[in-house]
């Protein structure tokens, strides 16, 4: 890529922002970083960064007020980092816009491979006339065309909703995709209850994709707040 | 001169107490005079004006209407709490406005006429409670009041003036004001403000008010009240002289004993009695002695000793009732017990024309030869004669008939008559014939209740002595006049004998009942003792007090703010239950809560009421009330002490319900903390360790970086990187810890798929388990069970975590669930060293560790199983830990399955597997 990715780091806590910028710089990024969030709503709009890492306990304005400001006139990618334990903040932030999550405290590892995904998915929105025919991962090719699911170069035959789910887990490879989002993809509501349902046909794919369902490859569960497919 | 009593450490205590309570109480200036008219009120509004300029918050509660222009128009400008209207029998009343007041909450507040009676419809029969309300209220009052309504100076006025003043204040209010202001007038200016209408407007002066406004009257009025502000003065002075040591005293002690019966006389009687304790400044005990004849008394005889028990009460004195017939012994023995000093004896003490009786006189010169040391003070009635019922004795006599005791009566009579006749008959001398007929009588009396019954059978049995025996026989008329003495005697004899016996049956029926009732009390002091809960205490209160009193009784306890009612115990099953649960019940019952105070029927708050409302108190906190059904009458004061009696036990035994409740929640927080204590000092001393490693890769790294190999610089970094993975998961639990710590679980339930829990947790903690090899077993069925699936993976990997320091390197470890019957089943399965069988039951407490050295050194807080523990049993599951035959341990934990089965729900499309 000629023109190097353009990171807003938005992270309070200096020794964390220190490590996140270094990783980003590793790799060659750009990046600008600010400890506020009203800051980093002025800055998204001046200088249209191509990703956003937000945290979401930032001291002068709640993280998810950020996003939904944001998303408001632009649809740049949005990581944003929160504590353990807060399913519940994770989920809100996902539906309000934000693409991925990272849960503290996280390796360099973890905070390259979402930014990797971001982009790249960021990469194929701008470029809409290249249609997707074909996904591979690992042992996995999806053909759509054809709506060919092969693993291991064996192909499995999957229910029209398995299909979806899955064709919808590639589209979206290595994001973080909640279960109410899949759902309103899929079934086009979002009634709470329906979860235990995706629950259910999530566990069926994974018999039917996954060597050892228990411990997959492919589908990894967020437990409380959604579905990943692995990436590469 | 008179003799001091030194002031005992009590008397300071309590003044300490008083104090103190003061600062919260509102403070009471009363505006005092001699007689209507001298100005108290104008000199009141005038102060208030005064006050008001300086602006302070003084508000008019209510002001008597007055016929000076001069004082009414002083009330201009002052704000006026609006007067309560009150419509009874067709006359409008206007009254002062407590609740209006209270919540008003001025600082000041002016109430005129302390000792005006209320109208019906207040729920305080006078207006000095309702001052003490407001007084309790923190507010500030300032009353008038007039010398002839203070209670112990009631009968001194009447006996100068002879007009009769009702309405009396407690001498206790007077002498506790604050301030108490004398507005002083010469009594001939007063009599000219009389005379020219300045006070009474000449339509409503009538008569008594002549006989009132006299010079001399006032001058002596004036004199009185004089004497008594000096008199609060002088002791007030008196004890800061002495708490100040500024005399000396010589202790002594005076006692005083004031006997009562039902007259009116009595009341005379204790407020003298209660006028010398104030000079001697000691205490006195009013005495009652109940005889078997007590039992009979007229409805008005016992309202009047319920008036001279309150009155006695009121003015401060100890009130006993005794029981025995024979009086003067009674007292005699009573005042050597107490050691009294003092008698004070009403002149006709019993007024009667029966034979069984004694006047004063019997007392006197009994005192004077059992011991030399009672001074006995005999107290003549008042001048001025109020109207006396007239006797009723023997009214009760008739009403007592009972159709079976006459015919009882009359089979007896009649048998001892056919026995008689067989005498006759057979022929034996008359003499036997008259034993029979007393003997008949006797029995007579013996059976019957009253007398009336009795001297009917002997006169009838004289006649039938007369008509059968005595010649002319069969006929009524007499040729022996001996047998005139003959009968006399005979009906002599039997009215003695007869009465006697009655009266020992009923003295005996008396004491059986009061051994019934100190055996009851007894019980019910013993069951309170051993009762548990409030709740229980208050049944069995509640239980005996009725079944003593033969009344319904109820008890309230408070919740929160208010009062609940749970617990009513019925005389008869059919009573009406909701007797007590209306809204004028409630009230009185939960100002007698507030107050602390009896409130309901007998008492001069909330009169009206049905019921009779007690405080459960102990030492100053109220715990509760009980309640009284009076459906049949008024309390009793013998009722009224049982009621006491158990009353204070229920407060003793709820007091101690209370501090035990509080010690338990005292001993868990104390518990708690020291359980807080030991994790900070655990935690403390095991985060030294890995920040020590730390720090010291790090300075390493930083400072030689340059003179260690990569390899070494890769081990420290490793070596880094694993004491935060550490520390990291050290955090987890804690934070974990924290949830259950606030005593409510915070766990957030959603149906979880179980093989999604367990691949997330197997996940998470892949980076430390490189070594070993993870093995997981889910079956083939989907299973869903409701569960926090945070949580449940922090067990999961706590368990990990534990098999893997157990375990060698590159074994297996693995993971098990399960279905069994409404169970899922979790096991956590290695082939390590397995559990030392000593330890195997503890290794769930918090803090416990092995002590003994892992493989690695891998260290512990020994928080993890623990944690385990407590989040499994939020769930409702168990866990267990055992060794495996084959080598190593197992753990497995369950969760019990949510009732509503999910596989159900799912009906788009798609196959599946499931149940």
């Amino acid at each position: 890529m000629e023109n190097k990715p353009y990171i807003l780091v938005v992270e309070d806590d200096k020794p964390i922002r220190n490590f996140i910028t270094a990783a980003i710089s590793s790799q060659g990024y750009r990046y600008i970083e600010t400890s506020k969030g009203n800051e980093a709503i002025a800055l998204s709009m001046s200088n249209s960064p191509d990703l956003i890492i937000l945290d979401l306990g930032l001291p002068d304005i709640d993280g998810i007020e950020v996003i939904s400001r944001i998303r408001e006139w632009s649809s740049v990618p949005i990581i944003i980092v929160s504590a353990r334990e807060n399913e519940r903040q994770k989920v809100e932030a996902l539906d309000k816009g934000a693409d991925d999550y990272l849960t503290k405290p996280f390796g360099i590892g973890e905070l390259l491979a979402r930014i990797r995904v971001s982009l790249r998915h960021t990469m194929l929105n701008k470029n809409k006339e290249e249609i997707i025919d074909t996904f591979r991962v690992k042992n996995l090719f999806i053909d759509f065309e054809k709506r060919h699911v092969i693993i291991e170069n064996k192909e499995i035959h999957l229910t029209p909703i398995e299909y979806k789910i899955i064709s919808l887990l590639c589209k979206y490879s290595g994001r973080v995709l909640t279960h109410n989002f899949i759902i309103h993809e899929i079934w086009g509501t979002s009634l709470g209850n329906e979860t235990q349902s995706l629950r259910v046909f999530m566990a069926n794919l994974r018999r039917k994709i996954e060597k050892d369902p228990a411990q997959p490859e492919y589908i990894y569960t967020e437990v409380g707040v959604g579905y990943r497919l692995v990436d590469e | 001169m008179s003799h001091y009593e030194r002031p005992s450490s009590d008397y300071f205590l309590s003044k300490i107490e008083k104090e103190e309570e003061k600062n919260k109480q509102g403070k009471l200036k009363i505006f005092f005079g001699y007689a209507a008219g001298v100005g108290k009120t104008y000199e009141m509004l005038r102060e208030a004006q005064e006050i008001k300029k300086s602006g302070e918050d003084i508000v008019i509660g209510y002001i008597e209407p007055h016929a000076r222009p001069e004082t009414m128009a002083l009330t201009e400008g002052l704000e006026s709490i609006e007067n309560k209207i009150i419509k009874y029998k067709g006359s409008t009343f206007k009254e002062f406005d407590i609740d209006k007041a209270l919540i008003r909450k001025p600082k000041i507040i002016l109430v005129d006429e302390l000792a005006h009676t209320n109208a019906r419809g207040q729920r305080n029969r006078k207006r000095w409670q309702d001052i003490q309300e407001l007084l309790a209220a923190g507010i500030d009052v300032y009353t008038t009041v007039n010398v002839q309504h203070i209670e112990s100076l009631n009968d001194v006025v009447e006996n100068i003036t002879h007009v009769s003043v009702r309405e009396t204040i407690p001498d206790k209010i007077f002498d506790d004001a604050e301030k108490v202001e004398i507005v002083d007038i010469e009594p001939d200016e007063l009599l000219n403000r009389f005379n020219e209408g300045k006070i009474y407007k000449m339509e409503q002066v009538k008569r008594a008010l002549l006989n009132f406004f006299t010079r001399n009257n006032l001058y002596a009025l004036r004199e009185i009240s004089l004497r008594r502000i000096a008199d609060r003065v002088n002791y007030e002075v008196e004890s800061e002289r002495l708490a100040k040591r500024e005399i000396t005293v010589i202790p002594t002690s005076e006692q005083i004993l004031a006997c009562i019966s039902p007259s009116p006389s009595s009341a005379k009687v204790i407020r003298t009695a209660a006028r010398m304790a104030e000079n001697y400044h000691s205490k006195f005990i009013v005495l009652y002695i109940s005889t078997s004849k007590s039992e009979n008394l007229s409805e008005q005889d016992k309202k009047r000793l319920n008036f001279n028990f309150n009155l006695a009460e009121k003015l401060g004195g100890e009130v006993v009732q005794l029981y025995g017939d024979n009086i003067v012994e009674q007292i005699i023995q009573y005042a050597e017990f107490r050691n009294i000093t003092k008698l004070v004896i009403g002149k006709n003490y019993k007024r009667s024309s029966k034979i069984f009786h004694f006047y004063a006189k019997d007392v006197v010169d009994k005192l004077m030869d059992s011991n030399a040391y009672i001074d006995v003070y005999v107290i003549p009635n008042s001048l001025y004669k109020k109207k006396r019922e007239k006797v009723v004795l023997k009214l009760n006599e008739w009403s007592n008939l009972s159709l079976r005791e006459i015919v009882e009566a009359a089979i007896i009579i009649g048998i001892v008559t056919g026995i008689a006749s067989i005498f006759e008959y057979m022929g034996f001398n008359d003499t036997n014939a008259i034993m029979i007929f007393i003997l008949g009588v006797i029995i007579v009396y013996m059976k019957t209740t009253g007398y009336l019954i009795g001297i009917i059978s002997s006169i009838f049995v004289v006649l039938m002595f007369n008509f059968l025996f005595t010649d002319p026989k069969y006929s009524f008329k007499l040729y022996d006049k001996n047998y005139l003495t003959t009968f006399i005697m005979m009906l002599t004899v039997a009215f003695i004998v007869g009465s006697l016996t009655n009266k020992i049956q009923k003295e005996a029926s008396n004491s059986y009942n009061r051994e019934k009732r100190t055996q009851t009390l007894y019980m019910v002091s013993s069951k309170l003792l051993s009762a548990v809960g409030t709740s229980e205490v208050i049944s069995i209160g509640i239980k005996y007090i009725s079944r003593l009193i033969n009344r319904t009784i109820i008890g309230y306890l408070p919740e929160g703010n208010k009062l609940s009612t749970n617990f009513v115990y019925n005389r008869d099953k059919d009573e009406n239950k909701n007797l007590f649960l209306n809204k004028e019940e409630d009230a009185a019952a939960y100002w007698s809560y507030l107050n602390g105070k009896e409130a309901g029927n007998g008492t001069d708050t909330f009169y009206g009421a049905k019921g009779y409302y007690m405080p459960i108190k102990v030492q100053n906190k109220v715990l509760g009330v009980i309640g009284v059904s009076c459906l049949q009458g008024f309390l009793e004061p013998e009722q009224k002490f049982i009621v006491q009696t158990i009353t204070g036990q229920i407060a003793i035994a709820i007091d101690r319900e209370i501090l035990s409740s509080q010690q338990e929640k005292s001993k868990v927080q104390i518990e708690r903390e020291r359980l807080r204590s030991n994790l900070l000092r655990s935690i403390s001393h095991d985060l030294r360790s890995p920040l020590a490693g730390i720090k010291g890769a790090i300075s390493t790294i930083l400072e030689n970086g340059k003179f260690i190999s990569e390899k070494t610089k890769e081990d420290l970094l490793n070596g880094i990187y694993d004491d935060t993975e550490w520390l990291i998961r050290l955090v987890e639990n804690l934070l974990s810890m924290t949830k259950f710590d606030e005593g409510n679980m915070e766990i957030k339930k959603n149906m979880e798929l179980v093989e999604e829990v367990v691949s997330e947790a197997v996940q998470r903690s892949s980076k430390y388990f490189k070594n070993h090899k993870i093995k997981v077993s889910v079956p083939e069925n989907i299973i869903m069970v409701s569960m926090d699936g945070n949580l449940i993976e922090q067990v999961i990997i706590n368990l990990l975590d534990n098999a893997v320091k157990f375990s060698p390197k590159e074994s297996v470890i693995e993971i098990k669930v399960y279905e069994k019957d409404d169970d899922v089943i979790f096991q956590v399965i290695d082939n390590g060293t397995g559990i030392d069988e000593k330890i195997l039951s503890n290794i769930f407490d918090r803090f416990f560790t092995n002590g003994s050295k892992i493989s690695d050194s891998r260290r512990g807080i020994g928080l993890g199983l623990a944690i385990c523990k407590s989040i499994v049993e939020a769930h409702g599951g168990k866990i267990t830990a055992a060794n495996r035959k084959e080598g190593g341990a197992v753990f497995s934990f369950n969760i019990p399955k949510a009732k509503v089965s999910s596989n159900k729900e799912i009906s788009k499309g798609g196959d599946y597997y499931g149940k």
